[in-house]
């Protein structure tokens, strides 16, 4: 196992470049789950305060990358069950409250997309999902990746198209919609 | 070495990413070539690549003030760190215990959601209209038409757990619906919540008025809340203690969006009022009988002397003129 970045030391300086910069990624990553900016800078808040709590007993036995990644992850996964009881609630007490004008059928369509998009990204499994985000919105290379998450470029590679994969499984019906307006527009 | 490789998705992806050797390039293109099902197969995963996009955050955040924050909030622990209040629900304990930290996390998430702890200090601005009505979007895109002569103050970014802003004179509100983030106006003492509906607010010094259009608005007034739904109005006087709802009869509070003056049975006193402010003159009526006199029409961007013209004749009335005032007198 390797420290690919730094280790956490008592030192504040170091827990600053740290934070510095890591933010920036924790905070895109938690955004992409939560689609809410207060909510995703709470999250990586949350994130940090808990090492800083313990930043003198820590010991990671693997990159900080994806230690924090993973607490990144898990966090927005528990933070988006319990908004999903709380959703139930407000959906149905809103229910009333949607005005007529609220979209066009377009922008439905492009809102369900996203949607489902978002959905089934949240069913990528920690490390694969970890990977997706640092290629997709880092726009890393798999041999970066592989360095700061201290894992092999094979696995990246195998990750990917894992992600792919799923990906490509639950968002097939729109895929198909969305395919037959690009060969449209080809044929005119 | 040209041994036959195995196409799949890990070496479709890596050809997508631009991350596959030469060999594996010819070989997928070779691959690409023998169906149009295998072309298809490949345009649907660089589809989803191409899509997954659109879920970035559109916002970039700055990570130095991001610390700032951060140390704001550590600089509140208690030395040692043993933390006490609530602080300690977000905060682990020297055995970490799976089990505990997930109903900590969940606890905490409940928390943030509910209050909020952390207010950030943000830059207010003001929109104003003087002698002309003002249409503003706001950043939330909730979109918003000042009347004449009205104040609206709010944060230069929301950054939540609400949307609140304040109001001096009378805007019409259309709000973008937010369910996790409340749309708060502060009208004197009257708090109005909404999440995403349309109505009129009516403010001065002394009155506040709300009219809703579409959805529902919650009012609070003296620890009373109210709910009023499309076509209730309510009318507060300074010092009035009880709030009571009632319904609209015609569409006059739309006058300034639509540049339509609507009367149903509307009493001749508010349609001079709305007369007063929307053509900024001073119109006066001779004797209080003529308070009880009701008025039903629609004045389609008339000038202010064809709409008393009409009025004359309707009630049978004198309109003499001095500078910019009217005065009104039965025949």
């Amino acid at each position: 196992m390797s420290f690919t970045d730094y280790s956490i030391s008592g030192i504040e300086n170091s827990f600053e470049k740290m934070y510095t910069s890591h933010f920036r990624g924790m905070y895109s990553y938690a955004y992409t789950f939560l689609k809410d900016e207060v909510h995703a800078e709470e999250i990586v808040q949350s994130v940090f305060l808990k090492i800083w709590e313990k930043k003198d007993s820590l010991q990671v036995k693997q990159s900080i990358k994806s230690y924090l990644y993973r607490m990144v992850h898990n966090d927005c996964m528990n933070m988006l069950q319990h908004e999903s009881v709380k959703a139930k609630y407000i959906k149905e007490k809103s229910y009333v409250m949607k005005n007529e004008n609220e979209s066009t059928g377009k922008k439905m369509q492009a809102a369900e997309l996203e949607e489902k998009f978002s959905i089934a990204l949240r069913e990528l499994p920690e490390q694969c999902r970890t990977i997706f985000q640092l290629s997709r919105f880092e726009d890393m290379k798999y041999r970066e990746i592989a360095h700061h998450l201290g894992i092999a470029e094979k696995t990246v590679e195998n990750q990917m198209g894992k992600a792919l994969k799923i990906l490509r499984l639950r968002l097939a019906d729109f895929l198909v919609l969305v395919i037959t307006i690009v060969t449209l527009f080809k044929k005119i | 070495m040209n041994k036959q490789l195995h196409i799949n998705d890990d070496l479709l992806v890596k050809y997508l990413l631009e991350e596959a050797s030469q060999d594996e390039i010819l070989a997928i293109n070779t691959w690409l070539n023998t169906s149009a099902e295998n072309q298809n197969y490949y345009n649907q995963l660089k589809q989803i690549w191409q899509q997954s996009l659109e879920l970035a955050p559109t916002i970039v955040i700055d990570e130095k003030q991001a610390w700032h924050r951060f140390q704001e909030r550590i600089a509140t622990l208690p030395v040692g760190g043993k933390t006490k209040g609530f602080s300690r629900l977000y905060i682990s304990r020297k055995q970490w215990i799976a089990a505990a930290a997930l109903f900590i996390l969940i606890a905490s998430g409940m928390l943030f959601t509910l209050y909020n702890p952390k207010e950030p200090v943000i830059a207010m601005m003001n929109t104003k209209s003087d002698t002309h009505v003002l249409k503003d979007t706001l950043m939330d895109g909730s979109i918003v038409t000042l009347n004449k002569n009205t104040t609206l103050s709010y944060p230069q970014k929301f950054t939540g757990p609400t949307r609140k802003i304040s109001i001096k004179g009378e805007a019409f509100f259309e709000v973008a619906p937010n369910k996790e983030m409340p749309f708060i106006i502060q009208a004197n003492e009257v708090t109005i919540t909404v999440v995403g509906t349309a109505f009129n607010v009516k403010n001065y010094d002394s009155s506040t008025e709300v009219i809703v259009e579409s959805g529902i608005v919650k009012l609070s007034y003296n620890n009373n809340t109210i709910e009023l739904t499309k076509g209730e109005r309510i009318l507060l006087h300074q010092q009035q203690t009880e709030i009571k709802k009632e319904k609209i009869s015609n569409s006059l509070y739309n006058y300034y969006r639509t540049g339509i003056i609507t009367c149903n049975a509307t009493p001749l006193t508010e349609l001079i009022n709305t007369l007063n402010t929307a053509y900024n003159v001073d119109i006066i009526l001779e004797n209080n009988a003529m308070n009880q006199l009701q008025i039903t029409s629609t004045f389609d961007h008339e000038s202010i002397e064809n709409i008393l013209n009409i009025i004359g004749a309707t009630f049978n009335i004198t309109v003499s003129k001095t500078d910019s005032t009217y005065l009104l007198q039965t025949k």
